[in-house]
């Protein structure tokens, strides 16, 4: 058996029914990463002989029946911002190269409670911002797998793991998810401590994570979050919302044809309705990046003043400009923040769902720039909850994305109808040197 | 030392982006002096859109309702 091969429903249920032991499981993982990240370098930090002690601890569990939850010995990567007790964490940060945590995050503490085995740290942009590692991208390595989730999207992708956990403040999971043809989670704010993780923006930051299916997705979730997330399929054909102006404006071509003929197929399925973004959507970008701007300064504020020649150039300029925004600015993009949240819930009270671009493009060529995250942005400013599925492969080789929000703590219905979506697109392809 | 710079112009709502560019680089020049407040013009003038569209935008009481 290939076990690179196993989505993360599949590991958890092939463990519990004893067609697979932990040890050898985790080992064909460990195997895996030698032999792949050489060439893709998803992870900083590898804890083989850990993960391989907690794999035993499992499998002699596994003999007397007892399984600590619905993740019991499954192999995970977590992104290189959440604290990890004895392990490494360094953020992408030179200054914070030897940082080692007293504690887990509190997510982690609770994937863990389910069983989860962590395999190692995965690259994340320095302090999940815009500074890229040296991840490439499984599908073509002279290509970026986005960030700032960067080495979770990839070590997803090119199977090293079968979940690993991201962040997002404007664009780290949907981006990287859509450029390297995985699922992303975004989960509503509320829905996943964020304690013990690296803040970017107290107001913006999401926790969630990369996967292979929507059902992983959802797993994971609920290993994130310690609550059950029911799906329910209703009689009633699902809403599914549009959004064009914006979306069509800056799509390419060639996304915004596969989006149009994804819309078509679906049409068989759901009904369509067309939705009119609100007036506040015109400023989105600018309300999101005075905020975040500002958030990420104050967050900086005491590493700044030590270590400010030790950032990255991209982290270094949004630190500096966000100490030059004034209180009243920062405090009027909050405001309507709060007035954009709300008009963007009336104008999804019309469907169930909203359908989007999950890129403006397929992942761009070099490793110096991980893309726009003009297309995430939106939801989580609005806090919606937001899956991102892949859809197509684009005449470049590359995989497209999709989009699906839906209203705050609505987790439920957005699983429900991305497994519908998910399997009414089809989508196989694995990466093509995989 | 960090010095701050006086906010009443930031009070004023409706300034035009350029006066708001100016404000933000004066500030830049008193926190990181002249020559990295230069490197940042580009970020600056970023800086300055985003918050002159954030002014701009009509809020009032009974919208934030």
């Amino acid at each position: 058996m290939n076990f690179e091969d196993l989505n993360l429903t599949q590991a958890a249920q092939y463990i519990r029914d004893g067609q697979i032991s932990p040890v050898e499981y985790i080992h064909g993982l460990l195997s895996r990463i030698e032999q792949v990240d050489p060439r893709i370098e998803a992870w900083v930090t590898v804890c083989r002989e850990q993960a391989l002690v907690e794999a035993k601890a499992c499998e002699r569990e596994c003999r007397q029946g007892s399984f600590r939850g619905p993740l019991h010995g499954v192999g995970i990567g977590v992104k290189d911002i959440f604290f990890t007790k004895g392990l490494r964490t360094s953020a992408g940060a030179k200054f914070l190269a030897d940082f080692i945590p007293g504690y887990d995050a509190h997510c982690l503490t609770s994937l863990r409670k389910a069983g989860a085995i962590v395999l190692g740290k995965t690259v994340t942009t320095e302090f999940a911002s815009f500074d890229p590692g040296p991840t490439r991208n499984p599908w073509n390595t002279a290509h970026t797998p986005g960030g700032s989730s960067s080495g979770s999207a990839a070590a997803v992708a090119a199977r090293m793991c079968p979940a690993a956990l991201g962040s997002q403040t404007v664009g780290s999971i949907g981006r990287p998810a859509a450029y390297c043809g995985v699922v992303g989670i975004m989960p509503t704010q509320s829905r996943v401590s964020r304690s013990g993780v690296f803040p970017v923006s107290w107001t913006l930051d999401h926790i969630g994570g990369l996967t292979r299916s929507v059902a992983d997705a959802r797993l994971l979730l609920e290993g994130l979050s310690g609550e059950s997330i029911s799906v329910t399929r209703r009689s009633e054909r699902v809403r599914m919302g549009v959004v064009r102006g914006f979306f069509s404006a800056k799509a390419t071509p060639e996304t915004s044809e596969i989006h149009e003929r994804l819309l078509t197929k679906l049409g068989a399925h759901f009904d369509i309705v067309e939705l009119e973004l609100p007036a506040v959507f015109e400023i989105q970008n600018s309300i999101l990046a005075t905020i975040l701007r500002t958030e990420v300064a104050s967050a900086h504020t005491e590493y700044y003043r030590k270590h400010s020649m030790l950032y990255s150039r991209k982290l270094r300029g949004l630190v500096e400009t966000g100490m030059l925004v004034d209180s009243l600015s920062y405090l009027r993009a909050r405001r309507l923040q709060k007035v954009y949240q709300r008009e963007m819930r009336k104008m999804i009270d019309a469907c169930d769902v909203v359908i989007s671009p999950g890129a403006m493009d397929t992942a761009p060529e070099g490793l110096g720039y991980t893309g726009d995250p003009g297309f995430s942005g939106p939801w989580a400013l609005a806090d919606f909850p937001t899956l991102t599925l892949p859809c197509g492969i684009a005449s470049n080789g590359m995989p497209v994305g999709i989009q699906l929000s839906a209203p705050p703590m609505n987790e439920s219905r957005l699983f429900s109808v991305a497994e519908q979506v998910e399997g009414a697109i089809g989508f196989k392809a694995t990466p093509p040197s995989n | 030392m960090i010095s701050f710079v006086p906010l009443a112009l930031f009070v004023v709502s409706s300034l035009p982006m350029s006066e708001i560019k100016t404000e933000l680089t004066g500030r830049a020049k008193q926190l990181f002096g002249e020559e990295r407040a230069e490197e940042l013009l580009a970020d600056i003038d970023k800086t300055a859109a985003e918050v002159t569209a954030v002014r701009e935008f009509p809020l009032t009481i009974d919208n934030e309702l």
